[in-house]
């Protein structure tokens, strides 16, 4: 030992690294007024089975997935009662077609579809390949009418995931019931007439839904929800902190974030730790941007300024300019809820992208954004040394000297 | 007015015996002396003599006398010219002459109230190489045994059937060829299997009558002349089996054809399927058709146009197809077209639908047990109802 040569690596230069921040991930209160966080409590289920629960005529469902016992539960019982009860949600072959790395796995599509068949008859189901938004209303065009929009598939998500849910007043839910019935009645492909007996259905013409001041949406004849997130972004002069599971560099609203972040604005964006988004993660981190991984994360919201969006649609193609997808401009109150909850979540995030750094700047569990490979930077007497494939190029440089 | 046809099985009779029957061959030389005489009107042995064979009346008078015993020509008193007798004016425009021969034969032939002592066919039993007449006479021997035994089939005289075709030249129905039977003996009669009659009646059309089947490995599907054997027209046989198949009076056909023209069947709503209410037709099931000189046929089916046997019957049915009808979802202005078209189902009968506000309601109190309720209630729910574009 006594003729062992020791190595400095703390000035090596390391590249870009999702950065484990040794915080827990503490995601509570899971209600915040009119906000709502998913969480193990279940506060923002709760919510959605309490509108559905309180319907006396009619419930307008949309989820992409739809698996979540209590609210199925909820359904049958209110059709059992009498209530109209409507569903919109992915088609088949949309469902056949998303990729197995996603969060989203057999098992909760299959329960999707065994939960549709059981519906089948007692509520009227169709399906689209567009339907992506999430939220239900009970009672529109009814004084006492509310809703909810929820980031979160109407599954297991909304007790594990990062997601937000915006309740919605008369107001809004007769907004968002004119959305609904265009969907329904213009993008539908598919009626589940009986269990496992798909029906398909032509596209009928239907009125396209009035501009709504705090009800915006994406549909294949209107992209107002793009439009208004790409001019928060534009007009913000001081911050903007984004939440969104789904980024796509090639996207505009990408290329509008990166910008401002380069142009010094303060930019803020919680992803979760996923390779799909590594690319934009980093490119944002060496913008100027602070970059954070939230776990499980799948909300979609961005506060720009003193504006705030909750929605269903990512920053992508499909979701700004296509699809069919809500969102809620928030009010001041709502806002700073918000705001409140994002920094909650920044600060508990387990995952903070780092851009720069040596190795000496760095301790602690490690991931390459791209690949998804993870290690440690560990500190050896009187230095620092990493286990990933830099640490593997240290080695071989000290074995050298010997 | 639909077509009625209706069928039978007629059973194929067979008599085997050894006979003599005269079929038809070209006989050049022969056909020569029946032109003769036919284009002369009468001919002597001279004329045949000189005109044919170019040699003296002693063997035109020979011809002659051949030609006599096959029947084709014939004089009076055993003296003076001969003339053509009636097969031989058929030999004439069959260009073909009828001649004997004697040998064992199976005749198949139908006996049926449309088609009496019709032969279907012949067929010889053996050859005339004297083996096989060495071997048919030992079958017949053995068959004439085995009856005296009591271990066969009894020997039977010539069928009445048969032998009222006695000298008359007769087309075999399975090629129309023809034959002459001249002597049959006795012989063992039995059935070979049956054939299938079809009588069809068409409105305002001559019925029409079918004979197919297999008869000794020979297919038979022949049309044939149904004659005056069948009184019926379309009309009188539709109404007599209708009568056959509701159990009505006549006055109540009358009434019908009277209410909703010819060809319609009243009924109650309640008594009809489905598909009948759709359809506006309905098949009844008739059977023992028993017509007077055409005999027993089997049970068949009538398809008939059917309407409702009162207003109020009337008034559930367009009730039902209205549902029935809701394939699609409707906005109002569909479901007024959709009522306009039911209600014009029925021009006999007083149908008042109520107004599609009424459907609505009514589509929201059966969502629990009728599936097509979504197609009003849906539309009612999510704003389609008061579209009128598209």
């Amino acid at each position: 030992m006594a003729d062992e040569e020791w190595v400095d690596h703390r000035d090596d230069a390391l590249p870009p690294l999702w950065v484990g921040t040794e915080r827990t991930g503490n995601r509570t209160p899971e209600c915040l007024g009119r906000l709502y966080q998913a969480g193990p409590n279940g506060a923002l289920r709760d919510a959605i089975v309490k509108v559905i629960e309180g319907a006396l005529e009619m419930v307008c469902l949309c989820s992409f997935l739809l698996s979540d016992e209590r609210i199925h539960r909820a359904l049958l019982a209110v059709a059992g009662r009498g209530v109209r009860v409507y569903v919109l949600t992915a088609s088949r072959e949309q469902l056949e077609r998303l990729p197995k790395d996603e969060e989203r796995s057999r098992d909760r599509i299959q329960e999707h579809q065994r939960r549709l068949d059981e519906l089948a008859g007692k509520v009227l189901v169709r399906c689209s390949n567009q339907f992506h938004a999430k939220f239900v209303l009970a009672d529109p065009g009814a004084v006492w009418a509310s809703g909810i929009l929820s980031t979160a598939n109407l599954n297991p998500a909304l007790l594990t995931n990062a997601e937000l849910g915006v309740t919605m007043g008369a107001d809004d839910v007769g907004a968002a019931f004119a959305f609904f019935c265009k969907a329904f009645w213009s993008h539908a492909v598919n009626e589940l007439r009986q269990p496992g007996e798909l029906a398909t259905c032509q596209g009928r013409a239907f009125p396209s839904p009035a501009p709504h001041p705090r009800v915006i949406w994406t549909l294949p004849e209107s992209t107002g929800l793009g439009e208004q997130v790409l001019g928060m972004l534009e007009n913000a002069t001081s911050s903007v902190t984004v939440a969104v599971y789904g980024l796509d560099t090639r996207h505009r609203a990408f290329r509008m974030l990166e910008d401002r972040a380069k142009a010094g604005l303060e930019v803020t964006v919680l992803l979760p730790v996923r390779t799909k988004v590594g690319q934009a993660a980093i490119e944002l981190a060496k913008a100027g941007a602070t970059v954070v991984g939230v776990d499980r994360l799948h909300a979609k919201a961005i506060v720009a300024d003193d504006q705030a969006v909750v929605m269903t649609a990512n920053l992508e193609t499909h979701g700004l300019d296509q699809g069919c997808e809500l969102g809620v401009v928030l009010n001041v109150d709502e806002t700073i809820e918000l705001l409140d909850l994002l920094e909650r979540w920044e600060a508990s995030a387990t995952w903070r992208l780092v851009a720069k750094a040596t190795v000496g700047q760095v301790l602690g569990p490690v991931m390459d954004p791209g690949s998804g490979e993870t290690g440690d930077v560990v500190e050896e007497a009187n230095g620092h040394r990493g286990r990933l494939r830099w640490a593997h190029r240290t080695k071989a440089k000290k074995k050298a000297k010997r | 007015m639909r077509p009625i046809e209706l069928k039978r099985t007629v059973p194929v009779h067979v008599f085997e015996t050894v006979a003599s029957i005269a079929v038809p061959e070209a006989r050049p030389d022969l056909l020569a002396v029946v032109h003769l005489v036919g284009a002369r009107g009468e001919a002597t042995g001279r004329d045949v003599g000189r005109d044919l064979l170019g040699m003296d009346a002693g063997l035109g008078w020979r011809v002659l006398e051949r030609c006599q015993r096959l029947e084709l020509v014939t004089r009076e008193q055993n003296s003076g010219p001969y003339r053509l007798t009636e097969l031989g004016h058929r030999a004439l425009a069959d260009e073909q002459i009828l001649l004997p021969e004697r040998s064992a034969y199976a005749f198949y032939w139908i006996d049926d109230p449309l088609l009496p002592e019709v032969v279907l066919g012949w067929r010889a039993m053996a050859t005339e190489s004297p083996h096989d007449r060495l071997a048919l006479d030992k079958e017949t021997r053995d068959l004439a045994k085995d009856a005296k035994a009591g271990r066969g089939p009894a020997r039977a005289a010539c069928p009445r059937q048969l032998a009222g075709l006695l000298g008359v030249p007769t087309a075999a129905l399975h090629d129309g060829g023809l034959v002459r039977l001249l002597e049959l003996g006795e012989g063992f009669a039995d059935t070979a299997g049956s054939v299938e009659l079809i009588l069809t009646l068409c409105a305002d059309q001559e019925p029409t009558l079918r004979l197919h089947g297999q008869v000794d490995s020979q297919r038979i599907d022949r049309s044939l002349e149904v004659g005056d054997r069948v009184e019926h027209t379309h009309g009188t046989l539709w109404r007599h089996l209708v009568r056959n198949a509701v159990n009505v009076p006549d006055e109540r056909l009358e009434e019908w054809e009277a209410r909703f023209g010819i060809g319609t069947v009243g009924r109650s709503f309640s008594e009809l399927g489905d598909a009948a209410r759709r359809a506006f037709e309905e098949r009844l099931t008739v059977r023992n058709v028993e017509l007077d000189h055409a005999g027993r046929f089997d049970g068949t089916s009538l398809t008939v146009a059917i309407a409702p046997e009162s207003d109020d019957d009337a008034h559930q049915w367009a009730d039902w197809l209205v549902w029935d009808g809701l394939h699609d979802h409707h906005a109002r202005h569909e479901l007024e077209a959709h009522l306009t078209a039911v209600t014009q189902r029925f021009p006999h009968h007083r149908v008042e639908l109520p107004v599609p506000g009424v459907f609505l309601q009514d589509a929201r109190r059966r969502l629990r047990d009728d599936h097509r309720a979504w197609r009003l209630v849906a539309p009612g729910d999510l704003g389609l109802w008061e579209v009128t574009h598209g």
